[in-house]
C-alpha cells in the first residue's frame, strides 16, 4: 500500500459517519461543573487535614496538662479514615496494599531491568479492576499486572473466544493460566483462577520495543503469584 | 472565564469538533468512543483555555491532548474487559450500494482490519501525516519528538499495516 492509497483509505473509511451529539454549550456547562467539584474537593480536603491538626494539639495539650506537648504526648493511636466528598469513594485499599507488596517482591523477580516506579491504577472502593503499574528504564509504556474481581471477570473461553490465546495450561488446582497476544499491540499473561478472578500481567509492545531481558515465564510467574489478588 | 474568551472556545469547539471526532475514529476504531474522547478533550482544552495564548499552535495542542486522552483512556485497564460486539450504525451503510461498495468496502478492511493492528504511535504518525495531512514537521510537533523520528515511524507504519494487509489476504485466500 502507498501513502496515496492510504490517504484515500482513510478519508473514504469516515464518510459513514453518524451524526455528531456534541453541543459546545453543555460542554462548557459540563467542564464548569467539573471544575467546581475539583474545587469543592481541594477545599474540603484542606479543611478536613486542618481540623484533624488542630483535634491533635488539642488532644496533646489537653493530656499533657500545660507541659512540653510533644514530649508528653502519647503516641496517637493507629487509626485509619476515609474520606468521601462529593459522592466519590475513597481510593481502594487493597490496591494500595498491592502496590506496596509488588514494591518489595518485584525486584525479586524482574531480575535484568531497573524499576522506576510502582504505583497503583487510580482504583476507587468498590471498583471491579484493581491495577499496578511498573515503570521500567527504557521501555516507554508500563508493565501493568490487573486484577479483576470474579463479579467482573469472564470465563477463559469466553475470553480465548475474542482473544487469540496460546500456551494454555490447566494447572493442579484446577486454574488455568495461558498467554494472549490481542492487536499485536501487548502481550498478556494470565491466569484464571478457581475462585473466578482473573489476573493479567500486561506488557505493551508499542514501537516493538523488545523486552530481552525477561523471558515470558516471568510475566506467567507473576500472574500465578497467590498473594497478587482482589 | 469571560465572554469574550468563552465564545472563541465555542467557537473552537463548533469549528474542530467533527475533525477531532474524526481523527479519534481513525486512532481507535469505534465512532462512540470517538465522540467520548473528543468531548474529554474538548473539556480539557476548556481548562487550559486561558493558558493558550498563541493560535499557531492550537491545531496541534487540540491533536496533542486528543492523542494523549486516548492513550490514557487505552490503558485502562476496565477497556480490555470490554467486548468487541459488532454495533448497530447509526446511519445507512453506504458500503451496501454497490456503487460505492467496493471502495467503502476496502476502507473499512484497511482501517479495520489494518490500521487498528499497527502499534498506537505508528497509527498515530499514519493518521496525522495522510488523514490530517500534516508536514513532518507539524506532526512531530503534535507527537512531541523528532522528525527524524516520525519519518521512521511512518515508514515502519506503513510496513506494518502492508504486512497485516497482506496476511489478511493470505488468510482469505487460503
Amino acid at each position: 500500500m502507498n501513502e496515496q492509497e492510504l490517504g484515500r483509505a482513510l478519508r473514504a473509511a469516515v464518510l459513514d459517519e453518524p451524526p455528531l451529539t456534541i453541543d459546545p454549550d453543555r460542554l462548557i456547562a459540563r467542564a464548569k461543573r467539573e471544575t467546581h467539584r475539583r474545587w469543592a474537593v481541594a477545599t474540603t480536603g484542606v479543611a478536613v487535614v486542618a481540623i484533624a491538626a488542630a483535634a491533635v494539639i488539642f488532644a496533646q495539650r489537653k493530656q499533657g496538662g500545660g507541659a512540653d506537648p510533644v514530649a508528653a504526648a502519647p503516641a496517637p493511636p493507629a487509626a485509619t479514615v476515609t474520606v468521601t466528598v462529593s459522592g466519590m469513594p475513597a481510593p481502594s485499599r487493597r490496591e494500595a496494599e498491592l502496590v506496596e507488596y509488588e514494591k518489595r517482591h518485584l525486584p525479586q523477580v524482574l531480575k535484568g531491568v531497573r524499576i522506576e516506579s510502582v504505583t497503583g491504577s487510580g482504583a476507587r472502593e468498590g471498583d471491579p479492576i484493581l491495577g499496578v503499574r511498573v515503570a521500567v528504564a527504557g521501555h516507554p509504556n508500563p508493565l501493568e499486572l490487573v486484577v479483576t474481581s470474579k463479579d467482573h471477570s469472564e470465563s477463559v473461553d469466553t475470553f480465548c473466544a475474542h482473544s487469540n490465546c496460546y500456551e494454555r495450561q490447566t494447572l493442579p488446582d484446577g486454574s488455568t493460566t495461558l498467554f494472549t497476544n490481542p492487536g499485536g499491540s501487548f502481550l498478556i499473561a494470565a491466569h484464571f483462577r478457581t475462585d473466578g478472578s482473573i489476573i493479567e500481567v500486561n506488557r505493551w509492545r508499542e514501537d516493538a520495543k523488545p523486552w530481552p531481558e525477561i523471558p515470558e515465564a516471568v510475566f506467567l510467574q507473576l500472574a500465578t503469584d497467590p498473594n497478587l489478588s482482589f | 472565564m469571560d465572554d469574550p474568551a468563552e465564545s472563541a472556545f465555542r467557537d473552537l469547539a463548533t469549528t474542530e469538533a467533527a475533525g477531532l471526532r474524526r481523527f479519534a475514529y481513525l486512532l481507535c476504531g469505534d465512532w462512540h468512543l470517538a465522540e467520548d474522547l473528543t468531548q474529554t478533550t474538548l473539556i480539557k482544552i476548556y481548562r487550559a483555555w486561558p493558558k493558550l495564548r498563541d493560535a499557531g499552535v492550537l491545531h496541534a495542542y487540540v491533536r496533542k491532548t486528543l492523542l494523549r486522552t486516548w492513550l490514557d483512556e487505552k490503558r485502562k485497564p476496565w477497556r480490555r474487559r470490554e467486548r468487541r460486539h459488532g454495533s448497530v450504525p447509526d446511519v445507512a451503510d453506504a458500503g451496501l450500494d454497490p456503487a460505492h461498495g467496493t471502495e467503502r468496502a476496502w476502507a473499512k478492511t484497511v482501517v479495520q482490519r489494518g490500521l487498528l493492528e499497527v502499534p498506537p504511535k505508528q497509527r498515530a504518525v499514519l493518521v496525522l501525516r495522510y488523514f490530517d495531512e500534516l508536514s513532518v514537521a507539524e506532526t512531530a510537533a503534535v507527537l512531541g519528538c523528532s522528525e527524524g523520528n516520525v519519518k521512521s515511524q511512518t515508514a515502519r507504519g506503513l510496513a506494518t499495516l502492508a504486512k497485516v494487509l497482506d496476511a489478511g489476504k493470505e488468510l482469505r485466500t487460503a
